[in-house]
């Protein structure tokens, strides 16, 4: 019961972006991945959700491979992406009514679940709305709702902090410890590692296409030989040398 | 200010003559026009047979030519932007809308004497009007128009009082009208009074700021009503797609045995107007031409030729989500996809067929051949569904399976 990528090499039609990656997530695991800008966080994410063409390696979840059964594999995941994707045609309550048939869950369980995810999220007024009409914000906020919502034993996240306001954050790592506490795994993306920190146990910093050191915050700083007075915007100057000097 | 206007004014233009020239190549204009003739052949051939003088002529012919007033919205041209870029101009915005009246004035004056032509036999031989009279009631809708852009105007700045209300508008010209056709020959008051009017408005008490907000969204509610009237006929580039909530359709959404495609086609087939607008003209088109021909069997060969091209058209609705990161990462099952497109196109298609088959029974003389051809479409309508339909979606998929 994990999910485990090894040896995953891959990116888009022509350039190799990820270079023998692997990764483990437990049960019960946060995972932050960070890097620069362009490190290829977003694309090892879509090689996860099957997005994208693998040029090597295997990726698999409580023992299901992607390539071998895509389906039973998406069916354990779900996803919130960097910015909101919505169905224009549907309304949040569609939405959330989506959710349930293509992920199978009990009705009854799902809307007790559901309009609690909407009240916390100030959104229970709106289910007959649609939601490419709303503020940027709460189109993140919709896609929290019907990622929770799905249940999936396995969360990604990429980059979860922009636009939402201070409350939605508490919410949001509320959510997260509440999902690890129930053994689902989840891995997230970020640039922000002192909101970050509150909720993510280990974290894996990727670099020229794959994970260069995973550990605490703790164990990355001595990697980079950092001092504790040093900001952690000193590991971002240091990976850009490296990425250099790598070139 | 005078340049802006005058640049405004000449894109302006050139936009329309783009589109326009676009709508009036539309096979359903060209149509539309062919059957309006018709219909004004009928009219021409039967007016002399109505009886004159009823007493529902006179609230009929005004309820006509205020519908007609009502038509066509007071063009500023005013775009977003210029919140912040004019905002401290406040004082010059009357010199601003004084082109604007007359470029505004165009389309209204174009649709008050084409109607009022129309009607011009009517109003004269059946109600009883003088043709002076006709004359100075035309007059006065003329001036009425100018007092409502007058109106308008004047509410886009923070007055003590609203001075002007549509529906208000509208409802004092229908009993002004109303009376004056009865009086009949004291027709010339109702132009004297709007001339009245049109020289007291610029009287009325005025706020010294300018509404910027309620300006623009006057001008944006404007432009996207004509963009949706260009839409239905070609893309509109400035135009994003706006889905139409119409909830009043939901009762057509089924929600029984839903796999996660039907409970998606079934929303976009209502919802995004490239699939709904083209089902709801088409089928309008069919009855419209039902009513027209008067002959069951033309109206039955046309209403099978706007079936296929409908269905044709409806077909690429089983890519819309093609682009949806989303629809990806759901666990959605493929397999299913070409029987649920095929279902959900089914009941489309089925909804069209009703409309038709109404219309053609309704409008036909021959009420039982009429019968008789509707069911015809029916079995068209089936046969097209099962033996067609799937082929095309198989083709539609193998495109772009990847
Ligand atoms: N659709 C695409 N086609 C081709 N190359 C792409 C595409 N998307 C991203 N890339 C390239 O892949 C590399 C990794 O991009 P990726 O989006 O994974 O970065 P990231 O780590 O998520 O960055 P950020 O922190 O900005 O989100 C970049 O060099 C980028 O230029
Ligand atoms: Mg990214």
């Amino acid at each position: 019961m994990a999910l485990k990528i090894e040896h995953l090499s891959g990116g888009y039609a022509g350039t190799t972006v990820i270079k023998d990656l692997n990764l483990t997530i437990e049960p019960g695991q946060v995972l932050g991945l960070i890097g620069l800008n362009g490190a290829g966080k977003s694309t090892t994410i879509k090689h996860l959700l099957g997005l994208l063409r693998m040029q090597k390696g295997t990726i698999s979840l409580n023992g299901v491979e992607l390539m071998q059964n895509p389906t039973k594999f998406k069916q354990m995941v779900s996803y919130i992406p960097e910015t909101p994707i919505l169905y224009p045609e549907l309304t949040l309550k569609e939405h959330i009514e989506l959710v349930m048939l293509t992920y199978g869950l009990n009705q009854d369980k799902a809307w007790k679940r559901a309009h609690e995810l909407c009240k916390m999220f100030r959104l229970d007024n709106k289910l007959d709305w649609l939601p490419i009409n709303f503020s940027k914000g709460m189109k993140q906020k919709v896609m929290l709702v019907t990622a929770f919502l799905a249940d999936s034993d396995l969360l990604v996240i990429d980059e979860p902090f922009t636009g939402l306001d201070p409350l939605a954050v508490a919410n949001f790592n509320d959510l997260i410890k509440q999902a690890a506490a129930q053994n689902k795994m989840v891995l997230m993306t970020t640039h922000v590692l002192a909101q970050a920190q509150e909720v993510v146990q280990k974290f894996a910093v990727l670099n020229n296409g794959t994970i260069e050191v995973e550990g605490s915050l703790e164990q990355i700083r001595k990697h980079y030989g950092l001092s504790d007075s040093e900001s952690f915007d000193r590991l971002y100057q240091i990976l850009n040398q490296e990425q250099l000097h790598h070139e | 200010m005078n340049k802006i206007v005058k640049k405004r004014l000449e894109a302006n233009f050139k936009k329309s003559m783009h589109y326009l020239t676009l709508v009036f190549n539309d096979f359903f204009i060209l149509a539309l026009i062919f059957l309006f003739g018709a219909l004004m052949f009928w009219y021409a051939q039967n007016i002399k047979k109505w009886p004159s003088k009823l007493w529902f002529y006179s609230p009929l012919l005004a309820l006509i030519w205020t519908i007609t007033l009502g038509l066509g919205n007071f063009a500023s041209l005013l775009q977003r932007a210029d919140e912040q870029f004019l905002f401290n101009q406040d004082k010059n915005m009357k010199e601003y809308f004084r082109p604007l009246y007359s470029h505004s004035m165009i389309l209204p004056t174009i649709l008050i004497l084409l109607v009022s032509g129309l009607l011009f036999p009517f109003a004269t031989t059946r109600a009883g009007l003088s043709i002076t009279s006709f004359i100075w009631i035309v007059a006065g809708l003329l001036e009425s128009k100018m007092v409502q852009f007058k109106l308008i105007v004047r509410s886009f700045y923070f007055n003590k009082h609203n001075y002007y209300n549509f529906w208000l508008f509208m409802a004092i010209n229908y009993v002004l009208l109303v009376i004056t056709i009865a009086t009949n020959s004291y027709s010339y008051l109702y132009t004297c009074l709007m001339l009245l009017c049109w020289t007291l408005v610029p009287y009325l008490p005025q706020g010294h700021a300018f509404n910027w907000y309620k300006a623009i969204e006057y001008e944006e509610r404007r432009q996207d009503l004509l963009d949706s009237f260009y839409s239905m006929f070609t893309d509109v580039p400035d135009k994003k797609v706006k889905i139409s909530r119409r909830k009043y359709l939901d009762f057509l959404i089924s929600h029984k045995n839903q796999t996660p495609n039907t409970f998606l086609y079934q929303r976009s087939l209502l919802r995004d107007p490239e699939y709904s607008n083209l089902l709801i003209r088409m089928s309008l088109f069919s009855i419209l031409l039902s009513w027209t021909l008067q002959d069951c069997k033309w109206a039955t060969g046309l209403g099978a030729l706007v079936i296929f091209l409908t269905l044709y058209q409806l077909i690429p609705l089983g890519t819309v989500y093609e682009h949806n990161m989303m629809y990806h990462v759901m666990p959605i099952e493929r397999k299913t996809r070409n029987r649920d497109l095929a279902r959900v196109l089914q009941k489309g298609m089925l909804i069209e067929w009703v409309l038709i088959a109404v219309g053609l029974i309704i409008f036909s003389p021959e009420k039982l051949y009429a019968a008789l051809g509707a069911i015809g479409l029916l079995i068209f309508t089936f046969a097209l569904l099962y033996a067609y339909l799937p082929v095309r979606i198989e083709n539609l998929f193998k495109k772009i399976r990847y």
